[in-house]
């Protein structure tokens, strides 16, 4: 696998859902290295778009290239070392520690990995998800953001190439939504891909290097933020008039325009 | 706690030594105890006879060793495994439904692998000799795990009512098809049709004994081999296929493992319910949720509890032998309306 091989290559993907076309005609290149953030109003198919790209549905028409592969052909043992995936709500059943939750993360690895890399792995996912504290708490004794953090862990713990998160920053107070850009940012400097869902449009701007704005189940537009965020697709995408704004270190701020 | 897993390991191990010696003190209880009293040499005596080894201590009353070798030991035999067998098969529902209150007894895979049985004895069907019963409750223990499975679960999980109500579906269904068989059947069936949903290790022999054994052992071997895929299962049915665990696969294994686990019990000793729910949940308070230390010691709890069970049951009243499920659903009952309540307590109903 040579070094520029895209993380993914999505072609014409369709996916339907009963009677409802819930992905259409979806291109999208992810490449090494970046972060992709999916944008878009709800029930623009974001959360689909990432379980075609996890290999959860099987989309009903198109091709999901991983790391150069189709993705239907990797076993899920394989499909666990390459990508790892943050769902929106999570639970756990049975009181299982916030540390059982992460070390979970490491299972893909166990026949490569040994205690000693588990145990490092898992205390910096630990630390980068800011829940060396609870460590030893019940996932189910915690609060939202604490789950949706420590799930996080998990992931990180799982250490892959291919990092897929969906709304990571919902439940979050401001710090923890900029500790997680942080650490996206770090993994994508490591040369990993990043793809995140977000509904904050200028957390997206702040941090991301490419935007896939989705609406309707079509890619709307793709690029580098700054270039494809205006206020006049903004108001086509979501239908609300906004202002676009640079904050004093020149990033960009996407606020409503409110009376 | 994870500052001191040394300490935790001496407790867990202290525990687990704890529950064989009780194990084993229970099985030696009730060999003793009974119409004949034997001692505890007389036990140990004909125990090493019964292996082929002659020692001193063999008894010299031929009617003590011969209750001994052909009618207690056989029961005491079958209670360990059934019991074993039981508190596991609740270990892997409770892991597949994750849902602490699935239980064989509680959805109606018991009651379904009953009807089973009752079913090929009702109708004089022998064609697989003496598996015939226990293959007849392997299907009606199969076929009912699945129709609660798909059923009551959404997304990897089940809420408590939904799985009650199907329970309860089930378990109506299942009686009025025994009480049909009980119909069908003369009276020799009818009356083993209601020993078997009383539940009782009387008259257990050693050809059933083998037949639980042949099943049960491996069974329970394959389930501990699961027991990191159950851990991470606990995450939920997505999050655990992210983490290259074969959901699909799981689940139908598991379903089989359920089955098996519950029917060939129920085949020869009837309905005893309630013992998955209690000793994985008291298993669960002591060791933690990892079914690496679940499953066996769950095991060895089931054990430990059918066989003062059933010393209970032949020794509570003297000369008569309660039906055990009747025992096991005495406690288990009460314990079971604890769950539902602290489950209700829970947001969504499920821990």
């Amino acid at each position: 696998m040579s070094d520029n091989t895209m993380a993914y290559q999505l072609h014409d993907v369709d996916c339907v859902r009963g009677a409802t076309t819930v992905l259409e005609g979806v291109s999208l290149d992810v490449n090494r290295g970046e972060i992709l953030a999916l944008v878009g109003p709800n029930g623009a198919g974001k959360s689909t778009l990432l379980a075609v790209m996890a290999g959860d549905i099987v989309p009903s028409r198109g091709r999901v290239m991983l790391q150069g592969k189709d993705i239907a052909t990797f076993s899920p043992r394989e499909l666990a070392r390459l990508r790892s995936v943050l769902l929106q709500s999570n639970q756990v059943s049975f009181s299982f520690s916030v540390r059982d939750v992460v070390l979970m993360g490491r299972s893909p690895w166990a026949a490569t990995s040994d205690d000693e890399t588990d145990e490092r792995v898992v205390r910096q996912a630990m630390a980068d998800a800011d829940v060396e504290h609870l460590a030893n708490r019940s996932f189910q004794a915690l609060s939202g953001g604490e789950r949706a953090r420590a799930s996080l862990a998990r992931v990180f713990a799982q250490d892959t190439e291919v990092v897929l998160l969906d709304e990571p920053t919902a439940s979050l107070d401001l710090r923890h939504q900029e500790d997680v850009m942080v650490a996206a940012r770090r993994l994508a400097d490591e040369g990993k891909a990043v793809v995140v869902v977000l509904h904050d449009l200028s957390l997206a701007a702040a941090w991301a290097d490419q935007i896939a704005i989705l609406a309707g189940g079509r890619l709307v537009e793709v690029g580098v933020p700054t270039e494809t965020i205006n206020a006049d697709l903004v108001k086509r995408v979501y239908g609300i008039d906004v202002h676009v704004l640079s904050d004093p270190s020149g990033r960009m701020v996407i606020i409503p325009q409110r009376p | 706690m994870h500052n001191a897993p040394h300490a935790i390991g001496r407790r867990r191990t202290f525990v687990l030594v704890g529950l064989i010696a009780l194990a084993l003190v229970g099985a030696t209880m009730s060999a003793m105890n009974g119409q004949l009293t034997a001692s505890a040499a007389d036990v140990m005596g004909s125990f090493l006879h019964g292996l082929g080894i002659d020692t001193a201590l063999r008894t010299e009353d031929a009617l003590i060793e011969q209750t001994l070798l052909q009618i207690r030991f056989p029961r005491i035999a079958m209670s360990l495994l059934v019991g074993a067998a039981l508190a596991v098969a609740g270990a892997v529902m409770q892991s597949i439904f994750g849902n602490p209150l699935a239980e064989p007894g509680v959805v109606g895979v018991s009651s379904g692998a009953a009807l089973g049985a009752a079913t090929a004895l009702a109708l004089g069907i022998t064609a697989f000799g003496g598996w015939t019963v226990a293959i007849f409750a392997f299907v009606g223990g199969f076929v009912s795990t699945i129709l609660v499975y798909f059923t009551a679960r959404s997304d990897g999980r089940t809420e408590v009512v939904t799985l009650l109500l199907t329970g309860i579906a089930v378990n109506a269904f299942a009686g009025a098809g025994l009480a049909l068989m009980m119909f069908a059947g003369g009276s020799a069936e009818r009356e083993q049709i209601v020993f078997w949903q009383l539940g009782t290790m009387n008259g257990s022999r050693w050809s059933e004994v083998l037949i639980v054994l042949a099943v049960t052992v491996p069974t329970m071997v394959w389930a501990g081999i699961l027991a990191g895929r159950y851990d991470i299962l606990a995450l939920g049915e997505r999050p655990a296929a992210h983490l290259g665990v074969n959901v699909e696969r799981l689940r139908i294994v598991s379903i089989v493992l359920v089955a098996l686990l519950t029917a060939v019990g129920v085949a020869f000793v009837g309905i005893i319910a309630f013992v998955g729910l209690v000793v994985p949940h008291m298993v669960r308070m002591l060791f933690g949720p990892g079914h690496r230390w679940l499953l066996p010691v769950s095991a060895v709890g089931g054990a430990v509890l059918l066989v003062w069970a059933d010393l209970f049951a032949r020794t509570w009243v003297s000369g008569s032998d309660l039906p055990i499920g009747l025992l096991t659903s005495l406690i288990g009952g009460p314990f079971f309306f604890y769950l539902v309540r602290s489950a209700r307590a829970r947001a969504g109903g499920w821990a």
